[in-house]
């Protein structure tokens, strides 16, 4: 309850946190209120055609080249943007999480192996990666998800491995070990709830991260072409950059936005954990 | 005569640093009698702290005898030393690093009868309590977090941990050296009660010979990995037999103003 | 009063914005030339904070309440740094815990010496440079012309303190001031630390401040000893005097908690404690922090704080002080 409340001090103190909070928040009424407002499918043909913003009741912020409902395309892609985003990171903060901790703990050729591994992923461009494991997978939301997943891993199991050589040091694990407990219980409820505070800003990051590469795979056509996402929107825009520039514009802008406050988010959960981990630590 | 509770017999320990092969301990042998307090004095990087943690399993010898109790315990693997993990303790040094900072006081002092399943929930608690008690911790600060304690306090904790199973061996690493004198005062007045009420042995690592002195029964020269010489506490005192000992306590300073100055600290001498 | 070099004046330090709590609670205290003067005191006293504040270093977290420090008779612009890295070094020089931390680990050692001279003074580098090496000779290091191109991590914590002293002393300041310079050290490099310290003293007449945790340090080195307890001084005096007649109750409290072989046999294998823990820096108590943990404690020792009393150079801050004198 204490570190809740002190959260929520730091929340309202920090003002960028707050407006980022706030811009996520809104993403995610978008996202949880798309069918309410919208019934009818994204890709619908509504009206006519290129209508600019405010020029058509029925769409607000305009219809596109065949006549879909601009703004019914920013509440549907939130949906997938969020859903791709977080679901690309959980995965990949388990892997990652999994194969750091085990490498920063055991150490020696355990950690030589799976260090290697990691590395063997690092050095092939993360969006080429992506990109050759939707093409040999075939697009869907499923496989842009694990395709994300398999790109995102290795920075968090870097992270982690580092977070675990430091403390697997720490007097208090050696303490564990002279009482008897065993290694899966000394990473899982010891070592790890202390690595956690690095790994939750780096996610926050990362998913912002995965929402611009989600994107950008639709743009160039590797998306699931079964749904409406921002990136799509954008790929679709480009044919009538010239004429009706807004069509690109405005999911550029939501997707700007949608980064900009996880990334808002995740400066000021740094902040907010950094001075605690300081005194946990003991200075 | 009896077994010794614990008995050491020409153990090396060597590992590897880096690319260099390092040698902390030098075939060394000690024993330590049932309700004793040997103290096991050196400089830093004389191998005390190693030959601590070879003594808890936390790492391996290369060679030699470490029984406990008639068991040879050298080089068991961690299955087989848990057996031995509720007799032999340790209460490390740093009472800021050696105490896990997400976890409640009363939950610290409880997790080594969780891991050994000694007695149901609630029994466990209780004797967490009366652990907490013992070391002079409020009860009702148990629900607190580490951070919330002074440095004295949290070595209370250690010890409350340490000897929440009735250990027989308690292995302490410079409890109190990143203590306040006051505070150190009144941590080793804690241990020295509890050693009598609970039968405890200790090995008892330190660089602070003159602290040593006034409590520990028989004291162990440690000097390059090497025991050097051992005797009963007043007497490596008064009667240093190892010219490492000389020099160690010609350049101990006696808070005593009756007392000459020691010669290493005299400019008048050169 | 012979010759006071450094005067303190009841120096109050606060932390930042927060004037009601406060690390030093009105000190005063002076530094004679050439003397040793030791700052004694437990973590929390505020004997680092009061070297601090002289350096002009404090850290961003507290703010100076009151107070002035006169060195030499003009008052030291402690919060202005620019004017301080004129006093640093040149006139006030400083040894800390950690050697380590006040040296950079990317340059020779020889050459960190070589800066603090060439910041202060100009000369010729070749002049500066054969400095360097005089100096490196005079705090025993051996072959300094090839030590002074190594590393900080190539050399010992022993030899590391050394070039710390070095560097202090390169522009031959007044004072000195030593935060537990030898602390981190072995019994054996300790005493060569302090005879070093001793010795540097007696041939350049510079007054060291020495600040301990450590009695027995205090009693073979220091000429004047001032005890600290929780941001107040709790008593001031000749060393032998305040070894042989402690008249604050927290002075003689440290003493007997202090191991000492000589007497032991008197306390029965157990150390003399102090009970209790040090009062937090927040808290508002009116009277003498000490009252809580002292065995002398009266109702006014908790109403009211004590003035200090003085019996010639023995001053102390006590209602009730200790009468019986140590065997």
């Amino acid at each position: 309850m204490d570190r809740l409340k002190s959260l929520l001090t730091a929340i309202l103190r920090d003002w960028m946190m707050l407006l980022g909070l706030l811009l996520l928040a809104t993403v995610f009424f978008m996202a949880a209120t798309a069918p309410l407002f919208f019934p009818q499918p994204p890709d619908t043909m509504m009206g006519p055609p290129l209508q600019w913003p405010g020029q058509y009741a029925g769409a607000p912020l305009g219809t596109d080249g065949l006549g879909r409902n601009i703004l019914a395309g920013l509440f549907y892609g939130a949906q997938i943007s969020l859903l791709v985003g977080f679901a690309s990171v959980t995965v990949a903060m388990v892997f990652g999480i999994l194969v750091g901790a085990f490498a920063g703990y055991y150490g020696g050729w355990i950690d030589n192996l799976l260090m290697r591994v990691t590395e063997l992923f690092q050095t092939i461009p993360q969006f080429m990666l992506a990109i050759v494991v939707v093409a040999v997978l075939g697009p869907s939301i499923q496989v842009i998800i694990f395709s994300l997943a398999v790109v995102s891993w290795p920075a968090i199991a870097r992270l982690v491995r580092g977070e675990f050589m430091v403390l697997r040091e720490k007097a208090y694990v050696q303490g564990c070990i002279v009482v008897g407990m065993s290694d899966m219980r000394i990473i899982f409820t010891q070592i790890l709830p202390n690595a956690m505070s690095g790994v939750t800003v780096m996610s926050t990051i990362m998913i912002a991260t995965a929402i611009l590469m989600e994107s950008a795979l639709s743009f160039l056509g590797f998306g699931d072409p079964n749904v409406t996402t921002w990136g799509t929107m954008i790929g679709m825009g480009k044919n009538n950059l010239r004429d009706a520039w807004y069509i690109m514009t405005i999911p550029g802008i939501a997707l700007l936005l949608t980064a900009l406050a996880l990334n808002l988010v995740g400066d000021g959960l740094n902040d907010y954990l950094n001075p605690r981990l300081r005194s946990q630590r003991g200075q | 005569m009896t077994n010794p509770l614990l008995r050491i017999d020409d153990l090396h320990v060597s590992f590897r640093v880096g690319k260099e092969m390092i040698h902390p301990v030098r075939g060394i042998s000690l024993h330590l009698n049932r309700g004793e307090t040997l103290a096991l004095v050196g400089e830093s990087g004389c191998g005390k702290t190693t030959l601590a943690r070879t003594i808890l399993g936390l790492q391996a010898p290369s060679s030699g005898v470490i029984e406990y109790d008639g068991n040879d315990i050298a080089g068991l693997d961690r299955f087989q030393l848990k057996r031995f993990r509720p007799h032999i303790q340790c209460v490390f040094q740093d009472p800021f690093s050696s105490l896990n900072p997400r976890k409640r006081v009363e939950q610290l002092i409880r997790e080594p009868l969780d891991i050994h399943q000694i007695g149901d929930k609630s029994t466990r608690l209780k004797r967490a309590h009366q652990m907490m008690e013992r070391v002079g911790l409020p009860i009702d600060w148990g629900r607190r977090f580490p951070h919330e304690f002074s440095g004295g306090q949290r070595q209370r904790i250690g010890i409350a941990r340490a000897l929440v199973m009735q250990p027989d061996l308690l292995i302490c690493d410079e409890p109190v050296s990143a203590l306040d004198v006051s505070i150190q005062a009144q941590i080793i007045n804690l241990l020295w009660e509890l050693k009598r009420d609970m039968g405890l042995s200790y090995l008892f690592i330190s660089h602070d010979l003159m602290l040593v002195e006034t409590f520990a029964d028989r004291v162990a020269m440690m000097y390059k990995g090497e025991i050097v010489e051992t005797g009963p506490a007043r007497q490596v005192w008064s009667n240093p037999q190892h010219e490492f000992t000389r020099r160690m306590i010609d350049a101990i300073p006696v808070p005593d103003v009756t007392r000459p100055t020691p010669p290493a600290f005299r400019i008048d001498a050169e | 009063m012979s010759n006071p070099i450094l005067q303190v004046e009841n120096l109050q330090i606060c932390v930042r914005k927060k004037p009601g709590v406060l690390i030093l609670r009105g000190v005063s205290f002076h530094v004679n030339a050439g003397e040793t003067l030791a700052i004694v005191g437990e973590s929390g006293c505020g004997k680092s904070m009061t070297s601090l504040a002289i350096m002009g270093l404090l850290p961003d977290a507290v703010e100076k309440l009151s107070g002035t420090i006169r060195f030499k008779g003009r008052e030291l612009p402690i919060t202005d740094n620019r004017a301080m890295r004129k006093v640093r070094a040149a006139e006030i020089g400083m040894v800390f815990q950690e050697p380590m931390a006040a040296l950079d680990p990317l340059y020779p050692v020889g050459k960190q010496v070589l800066e603090v001279i060439e910041e202060h003074e100009k000369l010729p580098r070749a002049m500066a440079w054969a400095r360097v090496i005089d100096l490196l000779t005079k705090v025993d290091l051996p072959n300094p012309e090839t030590l002074a191109w190594s590393y900080p991590h190539k050399l010992s914590g022993g030899q590391l303190q050394r070039v710390v002293i070095a560097m202090a002393l390169a522009c031959n300041p007044d004072v000195l001031i030593a935060d537990e310079p030898t602390t981190a050290l072995d019994v054996t490099v300790q005493a060569q630390i302090m005879r070093l310290l001793k010795r540097l003293q007696r041939d350049t007449g510079v007054a060291i401040v020495l600040i301990t945790h450590n009695l027995g340090l205090v009693a073979h080195t220091a000429d004047r000893v001032m005890v600290m307890y929780a941001g107040n001084k709790a008593e001031e005096a000749p060393t032998r005097d305040l070894f042989l007649n402690p008249r604050h109750p927290y002075t003689r409290g440290l003493l007997d908690a202090t191991p000492n072989p000589e007497r032991a046999s008197a306390q029965g294998g157990v150390l003399r404690e102090i009970p209790g823990t040090v009062p937090s820096i927040a808290d508002p108590m009116p009277g003498c922090r000490f009252a809580p943990r002292c065995p002398n404690a009266s109702d006014l020792c908790h109403a009211r704080f004590p003035d200090p009393t003085y019996e010639g150079a023995h001053g102390y801050a006590c209602h009730h002080p200790v009468t019986d004198a140590r065997v």
